[in-house]
């Protein structure tokens, strides 16, 4: 999985592509830590995430909780919003349609 | 130093003879000297009265008066005959006079020549001592004692003196007599009397106490030692036997000597004994040893064989080291060849012939012969050489994995079940156990399976196994354990599992006195081996199962949520099961994907897990992977078998 940080003003995007799984999630747990505390709202963009297994899903709980529930998530493919759906996190997510 | 018992006891017996020996000697001593006392003291009155009677007859006129006269001259050797016939050295006759306190000395005689002569000159006054006369005077005056005794010591040695008095016949006037004698003399002579008496009791003593000690160590000291000695050396190797004590005596000694041979003879006939058979047990264990490893080496304990469209795994279980039951499975050209068989005899010829009739049938089979007229040739082979009448009931099948048809004949075996079907029973024409007739009359049949369809062949030491109250298995037992599985098909390496763990169980305790072996064939989808392949036991071995999955079932949505399960499957093991050793198969058959992860890590059952709704602040913390495994497959299946956990995972395309 990749991940490309873009930081405007107060607002930071990361852009996740390819498989978050159990391998891979920790990725993104450190893209997080490396977030300054200027950021106050994160954009996850999941346009390119094809996978993520219930490590991602942490992941992005764990970045729900960092940002104080300041996180959306953008361009979610199917495959992804049906295991945010099944773990049973989309309904607390801010996720654009 | 050992305490030798015959030196103990002659310590004892010298201390013994020693005290004899003083106590005796002493008193003998005292006795002796006693008697020659008495003795002198009785020639000493002789003497006193033999002069006295004399004197009384001649007169003592003839002592008081010329001293060269005839008859002094005649008195006095008379009177010296006696003082040397009755052993005194000298002798004096003498008057006292008491005012004067003088002696006056009537005669004097000595048996010694020269001492008499200068007596016989008068020179005999000085001899006598007053000062220690004087007591003994007065004594023997008083009429206190008639005959006293002195010592004193002179220059010439230590002397005895008798003192006595008798009055003279003429004038009443008290005569004095003293009569001496040596000392030394009669302690000479006390010496050699005790000597003599003691001597000859003391060399008696003596000689007896050889004798004794003799006796003893001859018949005590020597055979004890001897038995010890041989104790011993029978207590450091009690395999060999003694020599023999050759003690004969008829008394405690012999005795003691007689049990102890017996007992050392017979211990050592045991010793041999259990020697004997142990090494007996260990040659025929050693050659048990070598028939289980030919055998092992006929049928192995556990075989797979897997190839296009088909799955073998046959396992056997011989008892008491070595069976007669038998399986076989091999390839000729495109078909695949299965035997199952039993020999009636168990132990090493049961092993001889059961790889006979193998190696007969393999060979006819590999010929190009069906299954029947296999079975009827080995049958003719078996009764041409067949020297201990064995038998052995065998099913032989041959599949064709592309059409799967399987042709199948039976010589007297148990009937097969059939798998994936309704697990009924395949009821075969039966032909008769090869070795007992000249035509066992075995006939072909042929059946058709669909991939996913089966057949197990067993021996009847899988129903006729005995639980702890001596219930057999059973068929109907077996039939349950082969469809009691859930919709997850399982391999057939899984389904032999499930069978000997179920008779394993149902037998728990009782030792098998039956072979056992069992054979499963099962028609798979003819793209896939399905076998399990082994993976690092890593997150990164993710790959390897979605390149698995993919290959299998294609990238779709559907093979990419079962990815979603295996991932959570994959990661469960390797954070907590602890396993070194991971394998994995990914299998599809119609609209279904399998997946199977076997481990070697701690029992863990996902299934059992109950999962619970998690708070959404808690969701971070973990959890929710075995819920998105239940939520993506259609059906999943955990065992724990032989230390490895099985994970069969199920999904609908």
């Amino acid at each position: 999985m990749t991940i490309e940080k873009t930081v405007n003003g107060n607002e930071a995007i990361l852009k996740l592509e390819g498989w978050m799984d159990t391998e891979g999630a920790p990725a993104l747990g450190q893209a997080l830590s490396e977030l300054g505390p200027e950021v106050k709202h994160l954009v996850l963009d999941l346009s390119g995430l094809e996978y993520t297994s219930s490590a991602g899903i942490r992941q992005i709980v764990a970045a729900h909780k960092q940002m104080n529930g300041e996180l959306t998530l953008r361009n979610v493919r199917m495959e992804v919003q049906d295991v945010l759906t099944m773990t049973g996190v989309a309904k607390k997510l801010h996720i654009e349609p | 130093m050992k305490k030798s018992l015959n030196r103990q006891i002659t310590v004892y017996f010298l201390i013994i003879l020693l005290l004899t020996v003083v106590v005796s000697a002493a008193w003998n001593y005292y006795s002796t000297r006693q008697s020659i006392l008495d003795m002198e003291k009785s020639q000493a009155e002789g003497c006193v009265e033999t002069v006295s009677n004399m004197l009384k007859h001649y007169g003592m006129a003839a002592l008081k008066g010329d001293r060269t006269a005839g008859e002094y001259t005649y008195v006095r050797s008379a009177i010296r005959n006696f003082c040397m016939g009755f052993d005194q050295d000298a002798l004096y006759l003498y008057t006292l006079d008491a005012q004067a306190k003088s002696r006056k000395v009537l005669l004097a005689v000595a048996s010694n020549e020269d001492l008499d002569r200068a007596m016989k000159q008068g020179q005999d006054a000085e001899l006598l001592d007053d000062s220690l006369m004087d007591a003994a005077e007065e004594a023997v005056l008083s009429g206190r004692e008639t005959l006293h005794r002195e010592e004193w010591k002179t220059p010439s040695g230590r002397i005895y003196a008798w003192l006595s008095s008798f009055p003279d016949p003429a004038s009443a006037e008290p005569i004095l007599i003293c009569m001496e004698y040596d000392v030394e003399l009669e302690s000479g002579h006390i010496l050699r009397d005790f000597l003599e008496d003691i001597l000859l009791p003391v060399a008696a003593l003596g000689v007896a106490f050889l004798a004794l000690m003799f006796l003893f160590r001859k018949r005590i000291a020597e055979p004890i030692r001897l038995i010890s000695e041989r104790m011993e050396s029978f207590a450091r190797d009690s395999s060999r036997k003694p020599e023999p004590l050759n003690i004969t005596s008829g008394d405690e000694i012999g005795e003691i000597a007689s049990s102890f041979e017996k007992m050392t003879e017979d211990i050592s006939t045991y010793v041999n004994n259990i020697e004997k058979l142990t090494q007996e047990r260990v040659e025929t264990d050693v050659q048990l040893e070598i028939a289980r490893r030919i055998q092992n080496g006929f049928v192995p304990e556990k075989t797979t064989l897997e190839g296009k469209g088909f799955s073998i795994s046959a396992m056997t279980r011989p008892v008491k080291g070595v069976g007669g039951d038998f399986y076989d499975c091999f390839m000729r050209d495109d078909c695949v060849c299965i035997v199952v068989g039993d020999v009636s005899g168990k132990g090493i010829t049961g092993a001889f012939f059961m790889a006979m009739i193998k190696t007969v049938i393999r060979e006819k089979l590999m010929a190009g012969l069906s299954p029947a007229e296999t079975l009827n040739q080995a049958n003719r082979e078996l009764m041409a050489q067949n020297p201990v009448g064995l038998f052995a009931t065998v099913f032989a099948a041959i599949l064709n994995p592309g059409t799967g048809e399987l042709r199948y004949a039976n010589a007297g075996h148990t009937y097969p079940v059939l798998l994936h079907s309704a697990d009924v029973l395949l009821k075969p024409e039966n032909g008769i156990a090869l070795g007992l007739f000249d035509d066992a009359e075995v006939v072909d049949e042929t059946m058709s399976l669909a991939p996913g369809q089966g057949i197990f062949l067993y021996t009847d030491g899988v129903t006729d196994a005995l639980n702890p109250e001596h219930v057999p298995f059973g068929t109907q037992k077996l039939a349950d354990t082969l469809t009691d599985h859930p919709e997850v098909s399982m391999t057939a390496e899984e389904i032999i599992l499930k069978v000997s763990s179920a008779v394993g169980e149902y037998c728990a305790g009782v030792e098998p006195f039956d072979d056992m072996a069992a054979m499963v064939l099962l028609m798979t989808d003819e793209h896939s081996a399905g076998g399990m392949r082994p993976i690092p036991v890593a997150l990164s071995s993710f790959a390897a199962v979605k390149e698995a999955v993919f290959a299998e079932a294609g990238d779709t949505p559907e093979t990419r949520k079962a990815l979603l399960a295996c991932d959570e499957a994959l990661s469960n093991i390797v954070h907590y099961s602890g396993a070194s050793d991971l394998a994995f198969s990914c299998k599809k058959q119609g609209d279904t994907l399998c997946v199977r992860f076997s481990d070697n890590g701690i029992p863990f059952d996902p299934t059992a897990v109950q999962t619970e709704d998690k708070e959404f602040e808690l969701l971070d913390s973990g959890g929710m992977g075995l819920n998105l495994i239940r939520q993506t497959v259609s059906s999943a299946r955990y065992e724990r078998k032989e230390g490895r956990n099985l994970f069969a995972l199920e999904f609908s395309l």
